[in-house]
């Protein structure tokens, strides 16, 4: 581990966050981090979802719709969406202290704002639905995660939704448009640009830039967001849909009961 | 899926095989499809149900459950909360006192209230008063009351005699009616009729845009106290009012069979509570395999599994 970093290190120094046309987690320019996502695993929550990306680590939490305190912020016509982006001390190297500030405020309201199109509020006047995302650990690309958490989240909670929202960063590194940056990629590289979208539609709910792009490497990068959106789209159906299909097995287990 | 237009990693491509293997299982296991919101269901918008929505003239999924494509297009989701509509009975829990209403939870995001008008000629059916509802309490009319609410969730089970509860449910608020202009309770008095805790059967009588919730009280509407029934026995489940159906069964063979083969009276109320009443040896085994429905409602064939389930158990008594 510690000489992986080392090494690691040295490229960065050396100016060198691509060699031989990989990155220095041997990843393609266009390809994306393992990903990993469970659907319902916590008990109390009325929906919630655990989501690997690389090295990221995130668990979102929905809760309602339910009663919306303080009661003048409830909305006559439609239900108010609650969201809140939280680090844990331990999700990056330095601990981080604890409680909001103005970077989670910020990711906070992005990630209302990017789901704000698909859930259809109107079903619950007066009510709110809170979405709850925790950084366990962090390596660069987390809002993205914890959107892409929340939506399945939403989803397992019975919330009615227009589609599912995927979300998924590109950026620059060493002049090259490439997919999805890390922790090193993101601190030394030229540009990162988050995106959140609905995937089927393309259409795009949430975009920021950090870094300069110029046209052509925007469109590129969008593209390939788009490229990228699709297939976690894919692995967040797939896990919605095997999460209803693995657990057939408890027929078996009445048989023993029953004798 | 655009899979070969980008190189994807093992992960993804691992991922996509076991969506492929869960399609299979679909088609030949006893599941039923699962529907995920956005998922394209049809081009007939004609046939738009449930848990679906129109858009560009196609059906979509808005939520996420179990498909059921047999005339309308529906998508039966297996968790969220309830809402309530008029004509719905549920069991509510009371919150709060707040005259002239019982603030009640209805497991909702939005409370329901009761009028103390709606009590006043209910209780005068019964035996006029306070007085008559303690009688009621010590246990006089203990096993007839849940008798005929246990025949109350038969009739909605089929839509044919269930018409003939709301008449009578009609008539009976029209009597409370005549009783609330005789006798009106006082500002202290409400809890003698209904106080924190109780658990009562009641009709959603009106919702409005702001979805404040009115209900009107239901026959023998009193039922017990918090979830262990009180002094009358019984007890309170709650599950998601989404899998209601599944435990009613189709045209009310779940029920039924639960109600012979556990020799309980079972009352299940569209909020997703039921109230169960029998020997404790019988309770517990109603409410296991509520849950076991509950934890299968996603399977086809469940009515014949719990008969399998419930075989060693005939003649309970």
């Amino acid at each position: 581990m510690n000489e992986e970093r080392e090494k690691e290190e040295e490229a960065v120094e050396k100016r060198e966050l691509i060699k031989d046309g990989k990155r220095l987690d041997g990843r393609g320019f266009e390809e994306l981090r393992p990903i990993k996502i469970e659907v319902g695993v916590l008990k109390r929550a009325d929906g919630s979802c655990y989501f690997e990306l690389g090295e990221n680590k995130v668990i979102a939490a929905v809760y309602g719709p339910k009663e919306m305190h303080p009661r003048h912020a409830q909305d006559a016509k439609m239900a108010v969406v609650k969201f809140r982006y939280n680090m844990a001390p331990f999700s990056v190297d330095d601990r981080k202290r604890p409680g909001p500030d103005r970077r989670s405020v910020e990711v906070s309201k992005v990630s209302r704002e990017a789901f704000e199109p698909v859930i259809m509020r109107e079903f619950y006047p007066k009510a709110a639905i809170e979405v709850y995302v925790e950084i366990l650990q962090s390596d660069a690309g987390t809002r993205t995660a914890g959107i892409n958490a929340a939506s399945v989240a939403l989803a397992d909670a019975g919330i009615p939704m227009k589609d599912l929202v995927s979300s998924v960063a590109v950026g620059k590194i060493d002049g090259q448009v490439v997919l999805d940056l890390n922790g090193t990629e993101d601190n030394h590289g030229e540009a990162d640009m988050p995106i959140a979208m609905v995937a089927r539609t393309n259409t795009i709910t949430l975009l920021q830039m950090d870094g300069h792009l110029t046209a052509e490497e925007f469109g590129r990068g969008l593209k390939l967001a788009m490229g990228a959106c699709r297939q976690i789209y894919e692995l967040q159906r797939a896990a919605l849909i095997e999460r209803f299909s693995s657990s057939s097995n408890s027929g078996s287990k009445s048989e023993k009961r029953g004798e | 899926m655009r899979l070969d237009e980008f190189s994807a990693n093992e992960k993804v491509e691992r991922n996509y095989e076991r969506l492929i293997y869960c399609c299979a299982i679909n088609f030949y296991s006893q599941m039923y499809k699962i529907a995920v919101p956005g998922d394209l269901l049809s081009e007939e918008t004609g046939r738009a149900g449930e848990g679906t929505y129109v858009e560009d003239g196609k059906v979509y999924a808005s939520r996420y459950g179990v498909l059921n494509e047999k005339g309308e297009i529906k998508v039966m989701a297996l968790s969220g909360k309830y809402v309530p509509t008029q004509g719905d009975v549920v069991i509510g829990k009371v919150v709060e006192i707040s005259f002239p209403y019982w603030i009640v939870d209805i497991a909702s995001p939005y409370e329901a209230r009761l009028h103390s008008s709606e009590f006043a000629g209910a209780g005068r059916g019964a035996g006029s008063n306070a007085r008559g509802r303690g009688g009621r309490e010590g246990g006089a009319r203990g096993s007839g009351t849940r008798e005929s609410a246990a025949r109350g969730s038969g009739t909605r089970e089929s839509a044919a005699r269930g018409s003939g509860t709301r008449e009578s449910a009609a008539r009976g608020s029209a009597a409370r009616g005549r009783g609330a202009r005789e006798e009106r309770i006082e500002f202290g008095d409400m809890k003698k009729y209904l106080d924190l805790d109780d658990l009562i059967v009641a009709k959603v009588a009106k919702v409005d845009a702001l979805m404040r919730v009115d209900l009107a009280l239901e026959e023998d509407f009193k039922i017990g106290r918090g979830s262990g029934g009180g002094s009358g026995g019984g007890r309170l489940l709650e599950i998601s009012h989404t899998k209601v159906p599944r435990v009613i069964g189709r045209s009310g063979s779940m029920v039924r069979m639960l109600k012979e083969k556990c020799n309980c009276s079972i009352f299940i109320a569209e909020n997703g509570r039921i109230w169960i009443k029998g020997s404790e040896e019988n309770m517990n085994l109603v409410s296991e395999v509520i849950s076991k429905i509950v934890s299968e409602a996603h399977t086809a064939g469940l009515t014949d599994r719990i008969a399998d389930f419930l075989e060693p158990f005939r003649g309970n008594k």
